[in-house]
């Protein structure tokens, strides 16, 4: 008896549901695919923007982790998924610019996907372990060119952005055949990257700011250049530009929003809305402050944009280094 | 501050009403999860970690390695009722603690679980507080060459758990390192054994994998003779475990313990090896080694001891260096940063009062652990006596939901009915999966510090025995395997002892 | 220990498989990139010794049997007769649908199906709590896992949960 009252009221609460599909966007909760796993960058970012959202949005909004081939396979199933706005993105700087120029086999393209709004900012940092000899960038550059291979930089892996910034920042400094005369050595994650020039595996690594705050407040780690326009608080190192590579500043970490190709117009809308009023939210910003990453929202034309030209930057780099993976 | 300033202060801290309220909330929290298969203990922490930002501090890191505490015991629950590790760590509790369910004895064999895990967890607790700075230190020793030589010892335990046939465990223990070869290669990022599905870059999922493994061979065999094994009925879960059953194991677990402790302080090695490290080191140990994988008591406690003695020593890089060991400890960073607390060496000078007030907290974790844990074996126990026919179909449909939330995505799923289907048939030609397991947690380890070894070096194999930790290692692989190769020179004996075990168990 | 023939049939199967790894899998399956610096880097290294072990397991394996080494102790294969062939497919046919039926139906009403088909193939005794469990056992998984835990459990086009 107790089962099929608990039957029939299900099946009301079914009917209800899908009454309301016949409302606008969103009728339904809305899954928000973040490509990397629990406790990483992207996954604190986007955990944080949902707490915004939540009291914003009037149906709930479902994380899901959708981890693998350093953030292809989620980002793969959003450009495959349904354009109706129930299906969105995280989008990452690794999946969304470094892997497409660097990926032959990539199963989606920059074209796959439509950005609603980039909404956070990374700085990235180079560092090398406390008490090296080598203790700035010239000094760096010095050791890659005078003996060649004993030089080293850690990644998370094949196609992350750290695995190209670190071959940014040697190219930009004038190395030569940056990926020959230093090894890279990819390790399993970001954390693991970093430990991995504390301990002495590689000799400096270029990562977000967030990743070795800690390292650089406990003096295990010096930080030798920051890639950020201004001196960033907290990291005693020179800035890019006032050491003559201004078009460093492109290196930067980014998180957006973003749907498949064919998101349609209205969720698209309303997702630019909730963005403006999320990135106003005091907690989130806090929130954000705190772990390294400045909120800077950008409109959908100015998300593509930069997102593109930072493509474009990485495109041309692959190609003069030759680094495409097939 | 002086010590006893710094203490007090700590001592006011934890001694508060709240941060007893968020160490037991989070133990429950962390078992419940970790009781659902699929819902692993880092999963559980993910999801506790908003509700911290609220919270002073002190409670919320509390709150979350409370739950962390929790989520790698309750793992074990299922582990031993139905044959489903609920997290990676608690498959070698299965091989002993589910034949020890079906023999009736399952209220037994998550006592001992439980036991095992609190102790394993104090004395990790223990070797925090009094030995972190030096073994911080010495863990930072361990470059790829190092690790790649105790990833090398630690596939020296396959030869303990490959039943009565070296060559079936070498077997088994290949095809674990081949699939584990799956998805995109981590030098040069080119694609290995995908043949065009998205779905195989990201490799097999771990969980998946696993539960196929383990727990739908059950299914198949129930499938295959439902009338039969319906028909004996696991008795009631209800009997408990005897201060004799402790005392006999009482080795096992200290050592368990200790290979935790060693294991957890290095970061990126994680609880399974350690568990399966010390059964095996247990069972090589043990008088009755024929016992071991058809329900010995000692099994299960060894392998819950190698599996919690990692729970507090993973807080070792964490508090002394900043280093996150594994996945859970990086949430934990997480969890400081947000309060401003910046986890390392300056953090013992800065924060003395919050460094007290967790160590204090984290010993009274693991009572904290017996109680919750005792209240969830008394409730979960049941579970042993729900008839097979309605056990087994429940079981095929919690794995479908527990799998799929590991990742969202249903090819894994899929992943693991097919895992399942393999792991029937190895079943049935005495294909031990415990090799495999083993090889597929270890082999993306072994190959991966093997070639970042090799790139440090520039292709040179010095690099591999370039320091004292290498030849330490070296070492004692060349023991084992020399303790091996006469074993197998002489299998006689143990030959004999499972004749007899077998017809005994009859 | 099996039967000899059983034990010969494995170690020969192992050694074919392994030889299907060396030969077609890893030359079709591994991309190796054309500027490989060194042997033991490439992509192919770590699968061609594994590949190759297998073998030599594989081989010995089948050896050991044919010669009759270590037959200490004969396990016996557990039989199989028509009816229990026949569940065994059924319950294959079962996973199968399981799988097919998760994206149009959702993950909760394939769970009840599936739960209540099992049933069906071992001839449950317990009808009714059986039927019971399997419509609520999927409800109850989709209450924590979608509301408490926040993932979200694939629903069809058909009947929506909250």
């Amino acid at each position: 008896m107790r089962v099929n009252a608990f039957i029939i009221s299900l099946g009301a609460a079914a009917l209800a549901a899908s009454s309301a599909l016949a409302q606008d966007y969103p009728s339904q909760p809305i899954q928000l695919v973040i490509p990397y796993g629990a406790g990483g960058a992207t996954d604190l970012s986007a955990r944080a923007l949902s707490n915004a959202l939540t009291p914003i949005l009037d149906r709930p909004l479902v994380l899901a982790n959708r981890t693998g081939a350093g953030g292809a396979t989620g980002s793969a199933a959003v450009a495959n998924a349904d354009g109706d706005g129930y299906t969105m993105l995280a989008a990452r700087v690794g999946s969304h610019t470094v892997n497409p120029a660097m990926k032959e086999t990539l199963p989606y393209t920059l074209d796959d996907f439509r950005f609603v709004g980039v909404y956070e900012i990374n700085p990235v940092v180079c560092a090398v372990r406390a008490g090296s000899e080598i203790d700035s960038m010239e000094a760096l550059v010095q050791q890659v060119q005078e003996n060649p291979g004993t030089v080293s930089f850690s990644s998370s892996g094949v196609g992350s952005m750290l695995h190209l910034a670190g071959a940014m920042v040697l190219d930009a400094f004038g190395v030569e055949n940056p990926l020959e005369n230093a090894t890279h050595i990819p390790m399993g994650g970001g954390g693991e990257a970093a430990t991995a020039v504390l301990q002495g595996t590689a000799t400096f690594v270029c990562t977000n700011s967030s990743a070795l705050a800690s390292f650089v407040s406990n003096d295990q780690l010096q930080p030798i250049m920051v890639t950020t326009p201004e001196p960033l608080e907290g990291f005693d190192a020179p800035t890019a530009a006032s050491l003559g590579h201004p078009e460093l500043e492109q290196l930067v970490g980014w998180t957006g929003i973003a749907g498949p190709a064919d998101l349609s117009d209205e969720a698209a809308e309303a997702w630019g809305e909730w963005l403006e009023q999320a990135t106003q939210n005091e907690e989130f910003l806090a929130y954000m402050k705190k772990i390294g990453s400045q909120v800077d929202l950008m409109s959908p034309e100015e998300s593509v944009e930069f997102v593109n030209a930072q493509y474009e930057t990485f495109r041309k780099l692959v190609d003069d280094l030759d680094m495409r993976v097939e | 501050m002086t010590f006893m300033d710094s203490l007090a202060a700590g001592l006011a801290l934890v001694l508060q009403w709240q941060s007893f309220a968020c160490l037991a909330g989070g133990v429950a929290i962390g078992v419940f999860a970790g009781a659902i298969p699929g819902m692993s203990a880092t999963m559980a922490v993910a999801l506790t970690l908003p509700f911290t930002f609220a919270m002073q501090p002190i409670f919320g890191i509390l709150l979350l390695l409370g739950v962390y505490k929790g989520g790698i015991f309750g793992g074990s629950i299922p582990a031993i009722l139905i044959r489903t590790p609920g997290t990676p760590a608690s498959s070698a509790t299965a091989l002993d603690g589910y034949p020890m369910a079906e023999k009736g004895e399952a209220g037994r064999a998550l006592g001992m679980a439980l036991y095992a895990s609190c102790i394993a967890d104090f004395i990790s607790n223990l070797s925090l507080i009094l030995i972190a700075g030096w073994l911080a230190s010495f863990a930072l020793n361990f470059g790829p060459p190092e690790f790649f030589t105790l990833i090398v010892f630690s596939l020296t335990i396959i030869a303990g758990v490959s039943g009565d046939s070296l060559l079936k465990g070498g077997v088994s223990a290949i095809l674990g390192l081949l699939l584990a070869t799956i998805g995109l290669d981590l030098v040069y990022g080119t694609n290995r054994f995908i043949f065009g599905s998205t779905d195989l870059m990201g490799g097999l999922n771990f969980i998946a994998v696993l539960i196929g493994l383990f727990a739908l061979p059950e299914i198949f065999s129930f499938i295959h003779r439902p009338k039969e094994l319906d028909g004996s009925v696991r008795r009631l879960g209800n009997d408990h475990i005897t201060f004799a059953d402790l005392r006999h194991s009482f080795k096992s677990i200290i050592r368990g313990s200790f290979i935790g402790v060693f294991l957890g302080s290095i970061p990126g090695i994680g609880a399974a090896p350690s568990a399966f490290l010390s059964y095996a080191e247990a069972r090589r140990n043990s008088p009755n080694k024929a016992n071991f994988g058809q329900g010995e008591i000692e099994g299960v406690a060894a392998s819950e001891a190698g599996n919690n003695g990692v729970a507090g020593s993973t807080l070792i890089p964490l508090l002394a260096l900043g280093v996150p060991g594994d996945v859970i400890t990086a949430i934990i960073i997480g969890a400081f940063m947000v309060h401003g607390l910046q986890p390392g060496p300056m953090m013992f000078t800065t924060n003395t009062d919050i460094i007290y007030a967790i160590f204090m907290g984290l010993v009274m974790s693991s009572l904290i652990l017996l109680v919750v844990g005792g209240v969830a074996i008394r409730g979960f126990r049941y579970i042993a006596d729900v008839p097979r026919s309605i056990l087994f179909p429940g079981v095929l449909v919690l794995c479908v939901f527990g799998v799929y939330a590991v990742n969202n995505a249903i090819f894994d799923v899929a992943v693991m009915f097919v895992m399942g289907a393999l792991g029937y048939a190895m079943a049935l030609f005495k294909l031990p999966p415990a090799p495999f397991v083993i090889a597929f947690i270890l082999g993306p380890l072994l190959e991966n510090n093997f070639r970042q070894a090799m790139l440090m070096s520039q292709g040179s194999l010095d690099i591999l025995a370039r320091g004292p930790i290498t030849w330490f290692f070296w070492a004692l692989t060349a023991l084992a395997i020399a303790l091996i190769v006469k074993g197998a020179l002489h299998p006689g004996e143990e030959v004999e002892q499972e004749v007899i075990a077998s017809k005994s168990a009859k | 220990m099996l039967s000899r023939r059983i034990e010969i049939g494995i170690g020969v199967v192992t050694a074919v498989l392994a030889l299907l790894i060396l030969f077609v899998a890893i030359p079709f399956g591994i991309v190796t990139p054309k500027n490989v610096r060194s042997l033991v880097l490439s992509p192919t290294f770590w699968p061609t010794i594994l590949g190759i072990a297998l073998f030599l397991i594989g081989a010995s394996l089948a050896v050991r049997a044919y010669f009759g080494f270590g037959r200490a102790a004969v396990k016996e294969f557990p039989s199989f007769d028509r009816a229990s062939l026949l569940r065994l497919a059924a319950f294959i046919g079962v996973i199968v649908f399981y799988y097919i039926l998760i994206a149009p139906l959702g993950m909760v009403w394939a769970s009840m199906l599936a739960f209540a088909a099992i049933l069906y193939v071992t001839r449950a005794g317990e009808r009714l709590t059986g039927l019971i469990c399997a419509i609520a056992l999927p409800l109850l998984l989709y209450a924590f896992f979608f509301h408490v835990a926040g993932v979200p459990i694939p629903q069809g086009e058909l009947v929506r949960l909250p």
